[in-house]
C-alpha cells in the first residue's frame, strides 16, 4: 500500500461518535470510516470530508436518541412488571414491606413539617434575627413545665441588667369590648408595649407605628372591621 | 433456493472478486464504480450483516493497521453456501435470458 498524507477526523465528531456507539464490536467501523475519510480528504479535500463526516454523525445522533429512549420506556415498563409479579408472587413480605416504607416515610414527612413550623416562628419579621423569647421554668412540687409567660416587671429588669438587649416587648392578650358611635364590638385584643412594633414587623392599615404618641390605645383592624367603618373616619387614636 | 436482494448479490460478488482484500471500503469502493453510483457505508453494512447471518459469508479480523486508527479491519470470505448461491444465481438468471432473441435486446 503506497504511503500517503493522513487526515484526522474531526475530534469533537469523533469523540461524539465514540459516545452515541455502544462499547464493543463498533471499533471496525470507527477504522472504516476513519479510512473512508482518509480517501474523501485524499479526493475531495479535507473540508467536503469534514462535511461527510459531521453529516453521518448528526444524521445518527436523532436516531440513537429515539432508540435510547424507546429502550429505556421499554425497559422501564419491564421493571415495573417484574416488580409487580414479585409483589404478588409473596403478597405477605409485600404488605409488610409496603406498610413499614409508608410509615417511615409518613412519620419523617410529619416530623418534618413540625420541625419546620417550630423553627419558622416569628421568623418572618424583618429583625427576626434579633429576636428572642423569653420563657420560663415552672417547677411544680410533682412535674416540671415550661411557659412562655413572665412576670411584668421582668422585662425592664432584664434590659437594665443585660447591656446586649437593645429593646424589649411585653404582650399580653385577653379579648376587650369596643365601642365606636352606637356600634360595639367584642374583638380579641392585646395591650402591649411601645417596643412592639418597633421590634416586630406588623402592617398598618392606618397610623404610624414609629409614632410616639399612640401610646393611649392601639388599633390593629382585622380586615372585617373595615367594611363596618367604611363610611366613616378610621380613628387611629382617641 | 434462497433469493438475493441485487445488492447481496452485488456484495457476494465483490467479496469474491476482492478476497483478501475484501472489507467495506474496497467493496463499497468497487460496487460504486461498477455501478456507477456512490453507494453510501451504510449500503454495504446491512446486506453484509444479513448475508453472515444467512451463512453466505463469515468474517475474521485483520492485523490492527496505523492508518486506521490502529483499528481492525473486518474481512469477509465467502462461504461454500455462499459460492453455491452466486452460481445458482448465474444459472438461474442465464436460464431466464436464454428464450431472449439477441435482436429485440437492442431498443429501439
Amino acid at each position: 500500500m503506497r504511503k500517503r498524507r493522513y487526515y484526522r477526523p474531526p475530534r469533537l465528531a469523533a469523540w461524539l461518535l465514540n459516545r452515541i456507539l455502544p462499547d464493543g464490536g463498533w471499533q471496525t467501523p470507527l477504522g472504516d470510516f476513519e479510512e473512508y475519510y482518509n480517501d474523501v480528504a485524499a479526493y475531495a479535500g479535507e473540508g467536503r470530508a469534514r462535511l461527510w463526516y459531521w453529516g453521518q454523525v448528526l444524521n445518527v445522533l436523532p436516531r440513537k436518541l429515539c432508540h435510547s429512549a424507546f429502550w429505556g420506556v421499554i425497559m422501564f415498563a419491564n421493571y415495573l412488571k417484574v416488580a409487580f409479579r414479585n409483589l404478588a408472587k409473596r403478597k405477605g413480605y409485600a404488605v409488610v414491606n409496603i406498610s413499614g416504607l409508608a410509615i417511615g416515610m409518613a412519620c419523617c414527612i410529619l416530623i418534618l413539617l413540625w420541625v419546620r413550623d417550630e423553627l419558622s416562628y416569628d421568623r418572618g419579621h424583618e429583625r427576626a434575627d434579633h429576636l428572642y423569647r423569653v420563657v420560663q421554668d415552672i417547677q411544680f412540687s410533682d412535674h416540671q413545665t415550661t411557659w412562655a409567660i413572665t412576670h411584668g416587671p421582668l422585662a425592664p429588669a432584664l434590659q437594665e441588667a443585660f447591656p446586649e438587649i437593645i429593646n424589649t416587648a411585653r404582650f399580653t392578650g385577653s379579648g376587650r369590648r369596643f365601642k365606636y358611635n352606637e356600634q360595639s364590638f367584642q374583638e380579641r385584643g392585646a395591650y402591649a408595649d411601645q417596643g412592639l412594633f418597633e421590634m416586630f414587623t406588623f402592617s398598618f392599615i392606618k397610623g404610624d407605628p414609629t409614632r410616639r404618641s399612640w401610646n393611649r390605645l392601639l388599633l390593629s383592624f382585622p380586615k372585617r372591621w373595615r367594611l363596618n367603618f367604611s363610611a366613616t373616619r378610621i380613628p387611629s387614636e382617641r | 433456493m434462497r433469493l438475493l436482494t441485487r445488492a447481496e448479490e452485488f456484495i457476494l460478488l465483490a467479496v469474491w472478486r476482492l478476497q483478501d482484500d475484501a472489507y467495506s471500503i474496497p467493496i463499497r469502493k468497487q460496487i460504486s464504480e461498477i455501478t456507477g453510483r456512490n453507494w453510501s457505508l451504510g449500503a454495504v453494512y446491512m446486506p453484509l450483516e444479513r448475508l453472515v447471518k444467512k451463512g453466505y459469508l463469515d468474517s475474521y479480523l485483520s492485523e490492527t493497521t496505523p492508518e486506521r486508527g490502529g483499528r481492525h479491519k473486518r474481512i469477509y470470505r465467502l462461504t461454500r453456501e455462499g459460492k453455491h448461491a452466486l452460481i445458482e444465481i448465474r444459472e438461474v438468471e442465464q436460464a431466464m435470458w436464454a428464450g431472449i432473441p439477441q435482436f429485440s435486446l437492442e431498443i429501439s
